[in-house]
């Protein structure tokens, strides 16, 4: 009945439980703004001040910490040291070119679970890290 | 066609809800307006506990009651306020579940634990592009517990009152052009009600039944809503009729042609 009724853009139906409906459109202009980023980054005159204020003030890292280097890194071609910055840059990276490569596709269901453990698992990496001095 | 996200809700009692999801600007300008408030408050309890001096019991208070601030703040608003923080509340938005039922404390406190992850790295960069990349307007705090942030404006009943669902008098109500007899004889008699269903006119009636018991915003909102639904069924001269007075002369109309 529900689904029937409305065809209108912007109206939005509840999706399954446990699943995100995810619009790709915004990840699209996201995704091309992180890759101009990448690119510019590395020309302006500017070395790294640490933006994240956990970091800064406690030094732990968040599960971003690093994420900006490690874009930048792979945007150069060097895998290692994007991995070991953020192993979650090759993700995003990874899932950004898929999105720009299917560029018809608007919408796609998640399991929301994906999305908790990708945070869980960049955290777990980066307290790692963190307690075992290794560099951030 | 419209601009805003909407949802809609089936309910089992067979009626679609609609709401209107929350912006990232509403959300936003809430979030600081909260953020601010709980900033004055740990400053407040700063200044309290320094008079007291730095014992470890005074530092330990603080941090105790920082962290009441910072999570006590939204879920006991959320719980005991219908959704409402008093930056959601300025700004006009309520969280509720994803059903539209309201939040209970369990719910709020989950999508509140999980605001720390949203704030990273500085002030909601992640809650931001999940807001904009979910089609619901979610959070990650929202997708935890099941939540959404809805519009939830409401309107004054004075102001509801004073935008007449059919357009402001231009005449005022003519006198009807041929009475039959007595009880013919209102200007209602000469509307066109064949297009209001009989299950229309049993919702009318019901509402009018029992306004005398409702509270005058919930009533004026009703009585608007109604007549706002039933006012393109019906034809004839009915600009600038009280909500109320329309309705009156809907159902009269009806009953009066069977």
């Amino acid at each position: 009945m529900a689904s029937a009724t409305c065809t209108e853009p912007g109206h939005v139906h509840a999706p399954a439980a446990g699943r995100v409906e995810v619009d790709l459109r915004p990840l699209r202009f996201l995704g091309i703004v992180m890759f101009v980023g990448a690119f510019a980054l590395p020309l302006l005159p500017l070395d790294g001040p640490v933006l994240c204020p956990l970091r800064r003030f406690t030094g732990v890292p968040c599960p971003f910490c690093g994420m900006t280097r490690g874009v930048v890194a792979l945007a150069h071609g060097d895998l290692f040291s994007s991995l070991t910055f953020n192993p979650g840059a090759v993700v995003v990276v990874a899932l950004v070119i898929a999105v720009l490569v299917a560029w018809r596709v608007q919408r796609v269901f998640l399991p929301t679970w994906t999305i908790f453990s990708f945070f869980v698992l960049l955290w777990a990496y980066q307290l790692f890290k963190y307690t075992t001095d290794r560099p951030l | 066609m419209t601009f805003d996200d909407r949802i809609t809700i089936s309910t089992p009692e067979g009626v679609d809800l609609e709401l209107v999801l929350a912006g990232l600007g509403s959300r936003f300008a809430a979030a600081l307006l909260d953020l601010l408030i709980q900033f004055g408050a740990i400053i407040a309890l700063l200044f309290v506990l320094g008079a007291a001096g730095d014992s470890g019991v005074a530092i330990a208070l603080f941090f105790i009651g920082v962290f009441l601030i910072l999570f006590g703040y939204d879920i006991v608003l959320e719980t005991w306020n219908s959704g409402r923080t008093v930056g959601k509340l300025a700004a006009g938005l309520r969280v509720v579940r994803g059903g539209g039922e309201p939040v209970g404390f369990l719910t709020s406190a989950i999508r509140n634990v999980v605001r720390i992850v949203d704030f990273l790295p500085a002030f909601y960069p992640v809650g931001m592009i999940t807001i904009l990349v979910t089609t619901r307007n979610q959070r990650l705090g929202d997708l935890a517990a099941g939540t959404l942030v809805i519009r939830d404006r409401r309107r004054a009943p004075t102001q509801a009152y004073a935008a007449v669902v059919v357009a402001p008098a231009s005449p005022p109500v003519p006198a009807p052009a041929a009475p039959l007899d007595a009880p013919y004889d209102a200007p209602y008699m000469e509307w066109d009600v064949s297009a209001v269903t009989a299950d229309d006119t049993a919702v009318l009636r019901h509402f009018l039944a029992r306004r005398a018991d409702l509270d005058p915003g919930p009533r004026a909102h009703l009585a608007l809503d109604l007549a706002g639904r039933v006012r393109s069924k019906v034809a004839g001269p009915i600009d600038g009729w009280h909500p109320e007075a329309f309705l009156e002369g809907v159902v009269a109309a009806k009953s009066r042609r069977g």
